[in-house]
């Protein structure tokens, strides 16, 4: 009994996966001895729906990439546009931006707080921490016109202004919410039973984060001191003061502390922006639609790490080349890794300990020209016409 | 450090505070004025440039143009110019609350209400027609 | 007449139809309390204030299609749900509220309760077992890690009221404190009443000892092959259990069910009420703890401290006070 591995897998349907994805994990009794990760169940040909589009489509395309850091995706997309373009956008416009990222890392901390209570069981703590959630989502609401998916970046700027009421409101719901990240910091270093499970589970030594090249708080929680809103200022981060949050834990207990105090240094944020608001437009006025040749990498902090967004133009108003990488790509591998030699318990916390969001990270896909297996490659064109075909042979759809 | 039950006294005094659930649909939460619900055109300001027709990435939007002859001069009087008629298919299924069309239309003849509760049994009820 | 009344008592009260409702109503309040400490309002639609919640989702499982996998042993896997509800069921005629017979109030009879108390924790692990699936074989193993660490503190609390009032009739030990006007043998045992809620909670299964039926982890546990009437029983057995085993504790614990039809069967309601009310704080307060740390803490704390209750008890009977 002692000697048998069994192999359990987990996916692409299982309770604590918010995505679908599998994983193959050899156990022997309670404990983890291998592990395989499988990808590629939210492949949606985004990519490749880019080139179809016009760069204007490609923003609210590039939205739905993911629920929780739209925004980022969005920013990291325009700002690549920008920078082929060479438009300055005025400073107004750059600091709403930043307004509405710095929320939305808090609004995806705070998700991801009482996400990771829910994997031990902490069904208290998640209830608690999604009702404070509520306050910022009410507050992005008003701000962009919508709880997710805000929509509030354009090419040249961003696409509304923030009132001075919308100001006041979240002026004081930073405040509101900094007590309560206070109490979160203590019940989440406090209490015994949530402590247990989180300490000393899910390892990873910082040489290792360094050559996993991992990224995010995840990294940071490792002592790896990086952050592309320090290290590469885009948008207003060079005009604000904050702190990088690292620690030494080098565990979940670290990732929880990192993040909760991301998030109060995201409210400090907010609160300088607010008070420093210059005057002016919140947008370029005239942009044109074709957007000359050539490349650009384009890196933002998205709430999970770095974002990195390659895009190629060729003159014309349709892109080229999208390429979106999404920090949680860089991570799962370590993750992976860091539960081989803890219990079958330790696997859903170590796992969600990266706030793993795969539907961010399936964009990639390798085509095996295998004649003989049957496979083809078809063009857009060809693609659609077989669906609409196949559907109304088979179903009787007319699209 | 560690402390047993730290959790007690917040659990003791959320039994006296008031819940925070909405009772949704009895109960529902104000949307604030700047909600992006879903498109709306308004009647005859449409001139006809598809250019939300163009940016709108879900592609929810179509617009048929019919010239409408005219009638024949009166006496003396110069020609009255044909009259197009424009047909404005809204395609509410489809829409991704977005707003680009609302925001690109040269003569605002769009404009975003605050409905969300859109949904519908059938593909056609979702189909706005308007000229 | 006396059958008419032995009839009445397996049946009605406190037999099948007094559990069945009275549990249900438990859970109820159970899902409330812990709702309203969380902020949120908990059953709220179906009945006055979703008090047929409990039932709604019985009365559904029952109309809903049961399979049984194809490699699960069919008898053991249909057998389980009826044995464990079954157990917990009887546990439940040995409370001692009204009509004490010899038949069911007798030297010892605490012993047997406990014995009935134990046997659902084992059906859940032939359950899990005989369903063979991976995620059921993994909780299987742990329902029956689980008894070794709760098992005995339970035990070892249980025995103490009993050697404090110096019988093995729970109906003795519940009327000691009242018969022997040493009201102050209820706070003595504190101890062994917090030790005994803990490892009650570990034998129900619910937070932070739900490790078995760990949703995030391993899906259903034991259960996982389990639907439609089987889940349904399971589900009543639960429930049933949480109400013989907390009407147990009231009973040794917090001076017992006396004085007749009415007022013991008031008594009984409102303190099985005070114990669950107590389990649902447990229960929001923790999150889920890990199967070893479950029997580090039962082994390095729960047994010492009911072992030190029973030395403490000890010496007060030594002086002679009792």
């Amino acid at each position: 009994m002692s000697n048998d591995i069994i192999t359990i897998p987990i996916g692409p349907q299982h309770p604590f996966l918010k995505e679908p994805t599998k994983f193959d994990f050899d156990i022997r009794g309670e404990e983890v001895v291998g592990a395989r990760i499988n990808l590629g169940y939210n492949h949606r040909g985004m990519e490749k729906a880019c080139e179809e589009r016009n760069y204007y489509q490609c923003v609210y395309l590039l939205e739905r990439i993911c629920g929780i850091c739209s925004h980022s995706h969005t920013t990291a997309f325009v700002q690549a546009v920008e920078a082929l373009m060479g438009l300055e956008v005025p400073r107004r416009g750059l600091y709403i931006r930043t307004l509405v990222c710095e929320l939305e890392r808090l609004h995806s901390h705070l998700l991801w707080l009482g996400v990771a209570a829910h994997e031990v069981g902490f069904d208290t703590l998640f209830m608690l921490v999604w009702r404070d959630r509520e306050l910022v989502m009410q507050l992005l609401e008003e701000i962009s016109g919508n709880r997710v998916n805000y929509a509030i970046n354009t090419i040249g700027g961003v696409r509304r202004d923030i009132t001075e009421e919308q100001r006041k409101k979240t002026l004081e719901s930073m405040t509101v919410l900094k007590k309560r990240l206070e109490y979160y910091a203590m019940i989440g270093t406090n209490e015994p039973t949530f402590v247990a499970r989180i300490k000393g589970v899910g390892r990873l030594t910082k040489e290792r984060a360094l050559q996993m090249c991992v990224a995010g708080p995840f990294a940071r929680a490792s002592g790896v001191d990086m952050d592309v809103r320090r290290d590469d200022p885009h948008a207003a981060y060079g005009e604000v003061e904050f702190k990088v949050i690292t620690s030494d834990l080098e565990d979940i207990l670290g990732r929880v502390v990192v993040r909760v105090f991301e998030m109060v240094e995201a409210c400090k944020i907010i609160e300088q922006l607010l008070e420093k608001l210059p005057e002016g437009d919140v947008a370029l006025k005239k942009v044109l639609r074709k957007v000359p040749a050539g490349a650009v990498v384009s890196r933002y902090e998205a709430p999970r790490g770095e974002d990195v967004h390659y895009v190629r133009g060729n003159g014309t108003d349709k892109p080229e080349r999208v390429k979106v990488r999404a920090p949680t790509l860089a991570n799962l591998e370590a993750a992976t890794e860091s539960v081989i030699g803890s219990f079958v318990a330790d696997i859903p916390i170590a796992i969600a300990s990266i706030d793993p969001c795969f539907s961010c990270t399936d964009r990639m896909t390798v085509v095996l020209r295998e004649p003989r297996r049957g496979t083809r490659v078809m063009g857009w064109e060809e693609i659609r016409r077989h669906g609409i075909e196949w559907y109304r042979r088979h179903k009787g759809i007319r699209f | 450090m560690t402390k047993f039950g730290s959790m007690v006294p917040e659990l003791l005094r959320n039994l006296n505070t008031k819940p925070v659930t909405i009772l949704y649909p009895f109960e529902k939460v104000p949307t604030p004025e700047g909600f992006r619900g879903t498109p709306r055109l308004k009647p005859g300001e449409c001139i006809g440039c598809r250019s939300c027709v163009r940016d709108c990435p879900a592609e929810a939007i179509e617009i048929e143009v019919e010239k409408v002859e005219a009638p024949a001069a009166a006496e003396g009087q110069e020609a009255p110019k044909p009259q197009k008629r424009i047909k404005v298919i809204l395609y509410l299924d489809r829409c991704v609350h977005c707003a680009r069309c609302v925001e690109v239309c040269p003569k605002n003849a769009l404009y975003m209400d605050l409905e969300y509760e859109v949904a519908n049994f059938t593909r056609d009820a979702l189909r706005l027609v308007q000229e | 007449m006396e059958y008419l009344k032995i009839a009445l008592y397996i049946l009605v009260f406190p037999g099948f139809l007094f559990q069945s409702v009275f549990s249900t109503f438990l859970e109820w309040l159970d899902r409330k309390i812990y709702a309203r400490m969380q902020n949120r309002r908990g059953p709220l639609y179906t009945g006055w204030n979703g008090l047929m919640q409990p039932v709604a989702d019985i009365v559904k499982l029952m109309a809903k299609e049961d399979i049984v996998p194809a490699q699960a042993d069919r008898f053991i896997f249909s057998l389980m749900p009826l044995v464990s509800l079954a157990a917990a069921c009887t546990a439940g005629l040995y409370l001692p509220v009204w009509h004490l017979t010899r038949y069911n109030s007798f030297e010892g009879d605490l012993i047997v309760v406990a014995y009935l108390l134990a046997i659902p924790s084992f059906c859940l692990f032939l359950a899990g077992w005989f369903s063979v699936s991976p995620f059921s074989l993994i909780g299987a193993t742990r329902v029956l890690t689980q008894v070794f660490a709760y098992e005995v503190p339970f035990f070892l609390a249980l025995l103490t009221p009993a050697v404090l009032s110096g019988s093995w009739r729970i109906a003795e030990i519940a009327a000691f404190p009242w018969t022997s006007g040493a009201w102050w043998a209820i706070p003595l045992q504190l101890l062994a009443f917090a030790v005994a809620l803990l490892s009650l909670q570990a034998k129900l299964e619910r937070v932070p000892f739900d490790i078995p039926e760990a949703e995030t982890e391993v899906v259903g546990g034991p259960l996982t092959e389990y639907s439609g009437k089987k889940l349904a029983l399971f589900r009543l057995q639960k429930d049933i259990l949480m109400l013989v085993g907390s009407a147990l504790i009231a009973a040794l614990f917090l001076g017992g069910f006396g004085g007749g039809l009415f007022l013991g069967a008031l008594q009984l309601v409102l303190k099985t009420i005070l114990v669950v009310a107590l389990l649902s704080l447990v229960k929001a307060a923790c999150a889920r703890i890990r199967l070893d740390q479950i029997v580090t803490f039962s082994w390095r704390y729960l047994a010492p401290l009911s072992l030190i209750q029973f030395f403490i008890v000890l010496l007060v009977k030594g002086t002679g006070v009792i």
